[in-house]
């Protein structure tokens, strides 16, 4: 593989701040390859959006080197980096009266000549990047119009018109609803792979995060920037360490987060699996230790008859049954949850 | 259209002249009246040359500003650019020794008007130049604009004080000169007043590529390969030229600047500046005719100060285009 992307030594931060440097992070190296999807991860305040912008070339560098296709960034031109790397930011557009086309089109400006016309081959790439994220319905509305699900492609689409090796986005999914942030990233997903292009992204979507990298690039408050497969972080436990904080803790089984409930009594469960794992999370919540395997003194069964759930709680010689996890809880709490 | 305005704009006035015989006059065919002839070479034609060069370059700097500030309600009357504008003005006009009016300016001929195209776009550009590195800190539109429009005021109030310490012939031509007046430019002024603001617009044109990535906001327009400091300088040196210029010769003139651009994309439904430009000439052109007209009072003997007629048409439509699109941000 190809590297598309390299990090040498880069400090960033802010390198003419009125009492000199302030540095926010470094010195790092990394790199990417072609073709990869990376994810940006760490709490907030590390210095991701900051990262992003040194590598955009928004922002200067303390001291390092950032190079693409082996040049370097801070010895070409704007308009020369602008064929390198092209970038979907935070900022809102203001100008609610573009159409989607002309906000599109003006990814070919690097391209395009003193009067910003459009060429053949322009008008091509444009077509080809629409095709691309699939927006053909919203080309001809405008800005304004558009939900934020639909703003992002288009600007993800902008960015693809501008045909750059490497693409930058930062926090590409924040605003969005479920669907659509699991529709942006399937969508960098495949544009990484059938286009071979380098695409680096920052999110806080760490389960989406660890489904859908190449690597993930982590940087951590103690100033370290952890680069791996999401696996091997997960497994040497640098995923857990960066974001434990109290009440949470990283359930290195599931790869999710949890919140820590103060367990107080045991209870098992047993029965229809679906069943019992969303019986044993509502559980959980309610402060019990559940368990599959050895019986308790509490029992409860999930069943599903005739298209109905059922529970049936018993403790000793007592038995009684329950239509809801709501019922069945609330009758724990009211009970007062101990034995 | 505009054909249609200009015709209205030279016949009508104090001496009416029929449109039909306005278009022969025009066009070079003999006319009966020798006097009628006169009015329009030497009156007429220069008041109506002056109206669209003043409306032009108005509309095309107040478009310019809109873009670069991010804000719908930029406009050089707005942002104070006018006031600094005057501000040079007054310098020019109050001070010296003797009584340097703008009509004994005039009468300097060539040298005069340069003067005071020099000095009213210096005053232009060094508001505008304080407003935007203003705007380098304040990220916020509605504090800018509070801004600009403090700096205005500074100005108005300096050129208060000096008119206090002014001679009152001083201050009365002062006076006359800030209801704004599209009558007081001469044939011979009227060579360099075109060729400034033709210059100014043509710039303005090869500028309409940066001012479109500008749309996207500043960092976009970086990682677009925009240069943003030169860009940024020289949008200021072209809508300090065309506003300082209009201001120079015809007086604050107020609302075209801010109107015209909303209207054009109202009417036009684009934000392309490549359409926009030419858009706001005409746009600009008609409107600065049409106020001219409504000045000149048809049916009367009476001449309104222009800067009136632009208030009382501008403001209205500025409130109508708020009102259409429920904020102006739909329609930038």
């Amino acid at each position: 593989m190809n590297i598309a992307l390299e990090i040498s030594k880069l400090e960033i931060g802010y390198p003419k701040y009125r009492k000199g440097a302030i540095k926010v992070a470094g010195p790092i190296d990394i790199s990417i390859g072609e073709g990869e999807l990376i994810c940006l991860l760490g709490p907030n305040g590390v210095g991701k959006t900051t990262l992003l912008r040194t590598m955009a070339g928004i922002q200067p560098s303390i001291r390092g080197f950032i190079s693409i296709l082996n040049h370097n960034i801070s010895e070409i031109s704007n308009k020369e980096l602008a064929k390198f790397l092209s970038v979907v930011l935070t900022d809102r557009i203001i100008s609610g009266n573009l159409t989607v086309y002309e906000l599109i089109s003006l990814g070919r400006t690097p391209y395009t000549g003193w009067f910003g016309n459009l060429g053949k081959v322009d008008k091509a790439k444009i077509q080809w990047a629409i095709d691309n994220t699939e927006i053909w319905h919203l080309v001809h509305k405008s800005i304004h119009e558009l939900s934020d699900g639909e703003r992002q492609k288009v600007m993800v689409t902008r960015a693809l018109a501008q045909d750059t090796p490497v693409i930058l986005l930062d926090e590409p999914t924040a605003h969005l609803d479920l669907p659509n942030r699991i529709d942006i990233v399937r969508l960098l997903r495949n544009l990484a792979r059938e286009t071979k292009k380098a695409i680096i992204m920052s999110t806080h979507e760490l389960d989406l995060a660890l489904q859908v990298a190449d690597k993930i690039w982590l940087m951590t408050m103690e100033n370290h920037m952890y680069a791996g497969s999401p696996e091997d972080l997960v497994l040497n436990d640098i995923f857990g360490k960066t974001f434990t904080k109290e009440g949470i803790t990283f359930d290195i089984k599931h790869g999710v987060f949890k919140v820590i409930q103060p367990h107080n009594a045991e209870i098992y469960v047993e029965g229809n699996d679906v069943g019992v794992f969303w019986t044993k999370r509502a559980l959980e919540r309610h402060g019990y230790t559940v368990t599959s395997s050895q019986k308790k003194p509490e029992e409860i069964t999930v069943n599903k008859e005739k298209n109905q759930w059922r529970w049936n709680y018993s403790k000793g010689n007592d038995a009684i049954h329950f239509a809801s996890i709501e019922e069945l809880t609330s009758y724990l709490i009211q009970k007062g949850g101990h034995p | 259209m505009c054909l249609v305005f200009l015709s209205l704009d030279l016949g009508l006035g104090s001496v009416k002249i029929p449109p039909l015989e306005v278009l022969k006059i025009l066009i070079g065919y003999e006319t009966e009246n020798e006097l009628w002839n006169k009015i329009i070479f030497m009156i007429r034609l220069p008041r109506a040359l002056s109206a669209i060069l003043a409306g032009s370059a108005l509309a095309v700097a107040g478009l310019q500003m809109q873009t670069l500030f991010h804000n719908p309600l930029a406009g050089p009357s707005v942002l104070g650019i006018t006031a600094g504008a005057s501000l040079g003005v007054a310098l020019v006009m109050l001070s010296g020794t003797g009584i340097a009016s703008v009509y004994t300016i005039r009468q300097l001929g060539i040298g005069g008007s340069w003067l005071i195209i020099i000095a009213s776009s210096l005053g232009a550009g060094l508001v505008m130049s304080l407003i935007l590195l203003i705007s380098f800190r304040l990220k916020d539109n509605v504090s800018l604009l509070i801004i600009g429009i403090m700096i205005g005021n500074i100005t108005i109030s300096v050129v208060s004080i000096w008119q206090y310490f002014s001679e009152p012939e001083q201050i009365q031509d002062y006076l006359m000169w800030t209801f704004g007046s599209l009558g007081g430019v001469t044939s011979s002024q009227l060579g360099i007043f075109s060729l400034v603001v033709i210059t100014g617009l043509v710039l303005a044109f090869t500028s309409s590529k940066s001012l479109n990535t500008l749309l996207l906001g500043e960092n976009y327009a970086l990682s677009l390969g925009l240069n943003l400091m030169n860009t940024r300088i020289f949008l200021i040196l072209t809508t300090s030229i065309l506003a300082g210029a209009v201001t120079g010769f015809c007086g604050p003139i107020a609302f075209i600047g801010i109107a015209v651009p909303h209207l054009a994309r109202s009417v036009f439904g684009t934000s392309d500046h490549r359409i926009l430009i030419p858009a706001c000439l005409i746009l600009g052109t008609l409107i600065m005719l049409g106020c001219d007209i409504i000045a000149q009072l048809p049916g009367s003997q009476i001449t309104l100060p222009i800067n009136a007629i632009t208030a009382l048409l501008g403001s209205p439509i500025v409130v109508w285009v708020i009102i259409k699109n429920r904020n102006l941000r739909t329609s930038f």
